[in-house]
């Protein structure tokens, strides 16, 4: 089953969404206890989704609206396929912040026969395409670690590589290190503490 | 001395066709004829977009080799000048041997195949081949006998429903062309316009005998069937009128467009009509039997008919008239009639029922041949007047004018441009006029009698005439003496001053009351407007919970399951309920006469409805209020209040509220008025109206908008208001809004009427 995420104001219909998508493969779960767009961001790594469903209008829980929340998530997440779902198509259309494609009314999810087995298709497609980018992204980590180990990157690397960690580590493709240690002065953040930790042994034995 | 031979260059034939056919719709038209001359029941016109082919089939007698050799391939002889009866006793409507230039313009390339009875001949020629610098006898076309048929011929076309048509229809004789290379780019539009031309070619009186089909690649019979007898046709007066070989001319004249409903009887009575007129409103034509001397003042009564046989139908149709002729004249509804001056209009010609172009041909200067706009121009009188004549315009007029081969008078020009101007078509055409004529002084008798009885009958309107012309007439003289009057003033009786102003009166007040009911309507439409989003929202519930319930039987066959998603989707059902009370009960009958209202439970009900409406979203209305009457439109209070909380939930929605609440007070004030204080708890006036909040109340002003900033309001919620206020000589307050942070405040004053 593929990871769905969903943002919406409204609960009211997500047990029905979640047991109807279910049936077709598709997992998905309900943005909650989140207020900002970080709180957002914070909520699709931590739950490995692998798509995110945003309503439009999301006035009555947040101060933005779903599509500032698709510009924010896909600048974060460039890869994580984004979709609107709402009732005015062309409202989200006119705010040219997602692409007219990625738009669907939300009627979609309670139409029936093909026109349902194709959005299904669809988010199951954007979530295939998410994984094979996720494996591109391993392989440009695993080379960006080399450099690390043999003290060849760069500072902009360096920060790809973070990024790229954060990112892996969060689907589980990577082994869960604190991210801290992976920065550039954590050898000499290391021999600072291990002085600092003499020092107190020396005091101590006087 | 050897006789010498004149020759033509190919190509010059070819230009003289070209100049005789230089119109697309032209060369159809005069091939279409052709099948006509060819004694066929039916036409078929087929285009093919795939192939880019046009066919072009009829079932008449077809062509013999002798016919093709001498007359088919003889430019300028036609079978037709000497033979114009066809073996079934049809009048032929060419002579010129030219139409088979009509192919040369279509298309570049033809194939012909022709079945007399005898034999099966199969005819192709290119026309490029009159290009190639050759002389007209050294350009050859292939004639060869075949063995198929025309229903053969069809056999690889992709329309089933001519297929089929050809199958029952082309069993023996006929003629048919397949054209290829076509000049033109067949589009929609231009395949519309050959067929609307060929519907107005084709008189519905010949429709029995000559059908006339026009398929593309997925056109059914019916719909390919090119006609406009539609039995739809509405139309005022008729005229049908037909001269015989002795002179004589007779005319009905039938009255079509007069509709006394109830009042028949007392208006053939009081308006003066006699005996006759009653049965002439009834349906029976007024007949006029005139000679052609008679109808030609110029000459005298026992002058030959030298025009020959000819009738037609003329019909007057209009497209416009004020109410107020409506009212005066009795005129039938004519709301549903269609414009077709564009198509079928003006008065066209036939010639053994083929059109003689360009008669009565619409949007060229041909439209109006029988120059009625310039009698127009001459005697400009209304209907009504008393002395003055009036005239029918040319854009009021449709008709069809018969004539045959038999009419030697009247013969075509050879640029098939019309009839040649000789002195009987100059007489034709005053003889079209006198009967328009007999129409015209008809129309003007019934009409004068009926504004004399108009007159008679609405005392208002003439007192009103009598002031005005009155007013003027004083005017103009002290225009002539610089201001001063230099005789005495125009008086009039107060009695009938009286009358008018009491008239008026009663206008304003329908016309208020009409104001009224379209301020409710355009809150409606305001709230509505506010609320398309919850309705659609709504939809989807009910819509979810449908699917819910099918797939619960489908996947999980769990009938208690989709029992419960049905009684869902009814829930949702009565919350549509509640969102009607507040929209369209408000125009309710009872809601909109002027009345003593007890207004807790007005507007108690009206609360109670929003507040099923908006509880599940989180919004609270508060009401607060002792019994009070009140004289007042109820729907006019609550259109007031209802503007004003579409306005909060609006301001609820565009922005997170916590506390989403609206209180309502309600309390008497002096002289019978009532004071209504509301405050709500959202986002406020924005910071553009704070410092003059009474902007508010302008049309078109709002502060509602999305998040791009584009305006989305109406503006015409708060006007609404305003407007409804002023009518009970009431107050607006709206400066507490200055002064606080949040929230939107209002205090109305409405006093009693």
């Amino acid at each position: 089953m593929c990871r769905v995420g969903f943002v919406d104001d409204d609960f009211d219909e997500f047990g029905n969404y979640k047991k109807r998508l279910a049936r077709r493969g598709i997992d998905l779960h309900f943005v909650d206890n989140c207020l900002s767009l970080h709180d957002i961001l914070d909520w699709v790594l931590n739950n490995t989704i692998e798509c995110l469903l945003v309503d439009h209008k999301l006035t009555a829980k947040y101060d933005f609206y779903g599509t500032k929340v698709v510009a924010f998530i896909n600048n974060h997440l460039p890869d994580l396929p984004c979709i609107i779902l709402t009732n005015f198509p062309g409202d989200s259309a006119d705010d040219k912040l997602v692409m007219k494609n990625l738009i669907f009314d939300r009627n979609i999810l309670s139409s029936d026969g093909e026109k349902f087995n194709n959005f299904c298709e669809i988010v199951k497609q954007s979530t295939e395409v998410f994984k094979n980018r996720l494996n591109l992204h391993l392989d440009e980590y695993a080379v960006l670690l080399e450099k690390k180990t043999n003290q060849e990157i760069t500072a902009e690397e360096e920060e790809t590589f973070l990024h790229l960690f954060k990112i892996l580590k969060s689907y589980g493709e990577v082994d869960d290190v604190a991210s801290e240690l992976l920065k550039p002065d954590i050898n000499r953040k290391m021999d600072n503490l291990l002085k600092k930790l003499d020092h107190y042994i020396d005091l101590n034995k006087e | 001395m050897p006789k010498i031979p004149f020759n033509v260059h190919a190509y010059t034939a070819r230009l003289i066709g070209r100049e005789n056919v230089s119109k697309l719709e032209g060369a159809v038209l005069e091939l279409v004829k052709n099948t006509y001359d060819a004694d066929a029941a039916i036409c078929v016109l087929y285009y093919e977009k795939s192939t880019k082919t046009l066919y072009l089939a009829d079932n008449g007698i077809g062509m013999t080799e002798g016919i093709i050799s001498t007359h088919w391939m003889t430019i300028g002889n036609s079978s037709k000048v000497n033979n114009y009866m066809t073996p079934s006793g049809r009048i032929q409507t060419g002579a010129k041997g030219i139409g088979r230039f009509a192919l040369d313009r279509i298309s570049d390339v033809c194939q012909m195949l022709t079945i007399n009875g005898s034999t099966n001949l199969e005819w192709n020629v290119n026309w490029s081949d009159f290009n190639s610098g050759k002389t007209i006898t050294e350009v050859y076309a292939d004639l060869n006998p075949v063995t198929y048929s025309i229903n053969d011929f069809f056999s690889k076309t992709k329309n089933t429903s001519l297929k089929k048509l050809v199958r029952e229809n082309f069993k023996s004789t006929g003629t048919v062309f397949k054209l290829s290379s076509l000049r033109d780019e067949w589009s929609d539009t231009l395949v519309e316009r050959i067929k609307n031309n060929l519907a107005t070619l084709i008189p519905p009186e010949i429709e029995n005998i000559f059908k006339v089909y026009f398929f593309c690649e997925d056109t059914e019979e019916e719909k390919a069937k090119v006609s406009m007898n539609n039995g739809l046709f509405s139309y005022d007066y008729k005229m049908d009128f037909s001269c015989e070989l002795d002179g004589r001319i007779i005319t009905k004249v039938y009255r079509n467009e007069f509709d006394f409903k109830g009042q028949f009887e007392t208006i053939m009575l009081e308006a003066g009509f006699n005996s006759k007129d009653r049965d002439y409103f009834n349906g029976d034509p007024i007949i006029f039997e005139r000679t052609i001397g008679e109808m030609l003042p110029s000459k005298n009564v026992e002058t030959p008919n030298t025009i020959g046989k000819f009738s037609g139908v003329m019909y007057f149709s209009k497209q416009t008239s004020t109410l107020d002729e409506k009212e005066k004249y009795f005129y039938k509804d004519f709301s549903n009639r269609k414009d077709y001056r564009d198509t079928f209009g003006g008065i066209k010609m036939y010639r053994d029922h083929f059109r003689v172009r360009p008669y009565g041909e619409p949007k060229t200067s041909n439209y109006d041949w029988l120059l009625l706009s310039n009698r127009k121009t001459k005697s400009p009188a209304a209907i009504s007047h008393t002395t003055g004549k009036w005239r029918v315009n040319s854009d009021q007029m449709i008709g069809t004018i018969y004539i045959s081969r038999t009419n030697l008078t009247l013969p075509d020009q050879s640029n098939r441009e019309g009839i040649v101007e000789t002195k009987e078509f100059a007489d034709l055409r005053e003889i079209l006029l006198g009967v328009l004529k007999f129409f015209e002084e008809d129309r003007q008798y019934v009409c004068r009698l009926l504004s004399k009885y108009y007159d008679a009958t609405h005392f208002t309107e003439q007192y009103e005439k009598e002031i005005n012309d009155k007013a003027s007439k004083e005017e103009k003289n002290k225009k002539k003496k610089h201001g001063k009057y230099s005789s005495a003033p125009e008086y009039i009786e107060v009695s009938k001053v009286k009358t008018v102003l009491e008239n008026k009166d009663i206008k304003i007040r329908d016309l208020e009351d009409e104001n009224r009911l379209l301020r409710t309507l355009a809150t409606t439409g305001i709230v509505t407007n506010t609320y398309i989003h919850e309705i659609k929202d709504s939809t989807h519930k009910l819509s979810m919970k449908i699917i819910m319930a099918k797939e619960a039987l489908e996947f999980d066959d769990n009938k208690e399951e989709a029992i419960e998603y049905i009684n869902a989707a009814n829930e949702i059902k009565n919350s549509f309920n509640s969102w009607f009370k507040v929209t369209i009960e408000s125009v309710r009958r009872d809601k909109r006469s002027m009345k003593e209202v007890n207004l807790q439970t007005l507007i108690q009900e009206l609360i109670t409805s929003w507040n099923e409406v908006e509880e599940d979203k989180g919004v609270h209305i508060g009401l607060e209020m002792e019994e009070v009457t009140f004289k007042c439109f109820p729907y006019e209070i609550e259109s007031l209040l209802n503007n004003l909380l579409t306005n909060s939930f609006t301001s609820f929605s565009s922005v997170r509220v916590n506390n989403k609440e609206i209180n309502i007070k309600v309390t008497s004030a002096e002289n019978n008025g009532i004071i209504i204080d509301y405050h709500d708890t959202g986002v406020g006036l924005s910071a553009a109206y704070k410092s003059n909040p009474e902007r508010i109340l302008e049309a078109f002003e709002t502060d509602k908008r999305n998040e791009l900033g584009e305006q989305i309001g109406t503006g015409m919620g708060m006007w609404v208001i305003v407007k409804t206020v002023n009518e009970y000589n009431g107050t607006i307050d709206l400066s507490k809004n200055s002064s606080s942070e949040n929230g939107f405040y209002i205090s109305i004053v409405l006093n009693g009427k």
